[in-house]
């Protein structure tokens, strides 16, 4: 085992500036891939913020309705009412339905703007009765959402995914992007794990033909350059998961919970990103070094 | 200790084979001169031995173990029962005589006691005590190859290959490498020695075979070189086959 380290530190001193250009590759894209996995987690956090707390509303038809299911200038009947109610109670993704009438839509819309101007200028009979249902699970509201829609007395149903949607598909992107773009740094980190390792072992090959001749078991001379890969992807990855914390003490609970407010990762998150990172740095260390001292080891 | 039994190689990408049913076995204890031309198949017949390639026919014994069915892991465990001296000598050039001797044994994982014990014994045995601490470049071409005997030899091998170990050498240096093989050989190691030298082995009167183009075209107890002929051993491509 002192061989090992041995072997392995006068490699990494032999191949200083190399060593240094892993370890900086390694830092910024496992940086880079742990902000990428950290903003999925965020999305997950908003996504699941807003979806708790979306309700569909399933707004009925009033008198001034213009839309294809309400008959001009009548309200919904409350034989429509019944069929709807029955529809959305009697579908599974469905947790709750509660019928929320003009008057209450009213005392809610008042309480809520009470102080502006506009409500001076609405009355009870601007509102609509609607059924507010709640579902099971958020994210699958499309089946309630088509099985109500085209039915009778119904004029809109108003569901809050469809703006959500979009933002979470940028978020997505964004999160995507970075990966992407990590993915490639990382792939040049392993690459140039790989050249080192080879230039080391070239630079010894004399030494390693030896090894082999006297026959040295193939842990013995692979163990050194596994080490040196390991240091080196292991500092990068050290380096970046710093920079992760940095970034959630910095902007997460610096800024972000402060002047935006509501749910956010915490270093939990970032500690099972770092475990990912680390684990990364590790496959893309061993790979490359096995690949490179393949040659040498050949028996 | 070694046998071939119906043993052809032909290399990937090539037509000839290097080596075509080889018939051959040397006992524990032999000393056994191998001679040819270049490209005859000598050193394909020691890299056969070392488990550098597979034979592409045929079963291979060393030591009591058949080559062609072991397991690549264990391969390192038979290159420790045999020793390996090279025309170029091939040290380690930062290190020192002592260091280069030892690096054999310290990469096989030995104790540093039994290192430090065994080691000055080899150098003495290769008559090179007192010289431990010099550097292979500081050393005659002699001393260089006595070196690298001593590295083969001092994890006490049952086998020694030699490939032209005094192709780089004049001829009363060589003399005394043979010696020196020989007194390894009477320690009961089986040696195995190619080689291009008509004289040593006219006067060391030992087992020769001879392959010429991959076959075995002569095996005598107490032979010569080739009776009076002289193989045009300087001339071009003489290593080309040995590939390094």
């Amino acid at each position: 085992m002192r061989h090992v380290f041995r072997e392995a530190f006068s490699g990494i001193r032999r191949n200083a500036s190399m060593t240094v250009a892993v370890v900086i590759t390694m830092w910024v894209s496992l940086a880079l891939f742990g902000v990428g996995l950290l903003a999925a987690e965020q999305v997950e956090l908003t996504k699941g913020r807003w979806y708790d707390k979306i309700e569909i509303s399933v707004f009925m038809c009033v008198k001034t309705s213009k839309a294809s299911n309400c008959e001009q200038g009548s309200e919904a009947t409350q034989a429509q009412k019944d069929e709807i109610r029955a529809t959305l109670e009697g579908n599974p993704e469905v947790e709750m339905v509660y019928y929320e009438t003009k008057a209450e839509a009213y005392e809610d819309f008042r309480q809520y703007y009470a102080d502006s101007p506009v409500l001076a200028t609405l009355t009870e009979d601007d509102m609509q009765d609607s059924f507010r249902v709640k579902l099971i699970n958020p994210e699958e509201y499309q089946g309630v959402v088509s099985a109500v829609a085209h039915m009778k007395g119904v004029e809109t149903v108003q569901d809050l995914h469809t703006y959500l949607d979009s933002i979470f598909a940028w978020l997505n992107m964004a999160r995507w992007a970075t990966i992407g773009a990590s993915a490639i740094l990382l792939i040049a980190a392993a690459l140039q794990i790989g050249n080192t390792i080879r230039m080391a072992a070239f630079n010894r090959r004399r030494e390693l033909g030896i090894m082999r001749l006297v026959g040295a078991s193939n842990w013995y001379i692979l163990l050194p350059f596994l080490m040196e890969a390991l240091i080196s992807a292991i500092l990068g990855a050290l380096l970046a998961c710093s920079t992760l914390v940095a970034l959630e003490e910095v902007v997460i609970r610096g800024k972000a919970k402060v002047e935006i407010g509501g749910d956010w990762i915490d270093l939990s998150h970032v500690q099972s990103a770092s475990l990912i990172l680390g684990l990364v740095a590790v496959v893309l260390s061993v790979i490359p070094t096995l690949v490179a001292t393949r040659r040498f080891l050949r028996v | 200790m070694i046998r071939f039994e119906d043993v052809s190689k032909t290399y990937p990408g090539q037509k000839r084979a290097a080596l075509s049913h080889v018939n051959v076995e040397i006992e524990k204890g032999e000393f056994a001169f191998l001679v040819g031309p270049s490209g005859s198949g000598k050193s394909t017949f020691m890299r056969l031995i070392l488990r550098e390639y597979l034979p592409t026919a045929g079963r291979l014994y060393v030591a009591g173990k058949d080559l062609t069915k072991m397991h690549s892991w264990k391969v390192p465990a038979l290159r420790r029962r045999i020793g390996t001296v090279f025309q170029d000598f091939r040290l380690l050039p930062g290190k020192t005589v002592h260091e280069n001797v030892a690096f054999a044994l310290q990469v096989i994982g030995k104790p540093n006691a039994l290192i430090k014990r065994v080691v000055p014994e080899t150098l003495e045995l290769v008559d090179l005590t007192g010289k431990g601490d010099r550097l292979p470049e500081e050393l005659s071409g002699g001393e260089q190859q006595r070196v690298a005997i001593a590295r083969a030899f001092v994890n006490r091998p049952q086998i020694l290959i030699a490939d032209e170990p005094t192709g780089n050498l004049d001829p009363a240096t060589s003399v005394g490498i043979m010696k020196l093989l020989d007194r390894i050989n009477k320690a009961d190691t089986t040696v195995i020695m190619a080689t291009h030298d008509a004289n040593i082995v006219d006067q060391m009167r030992k087992r020769v075979i001879e392959l010429a183009s991959g076959n075995v075209v002569r095996d005598q107890t107490k032979g010569v070189y080739g009776y009076g002929q002289s193989w045009d051993y300087s001339g071009p491509g003489r290593d080309q086959l040995r590939g390094r």
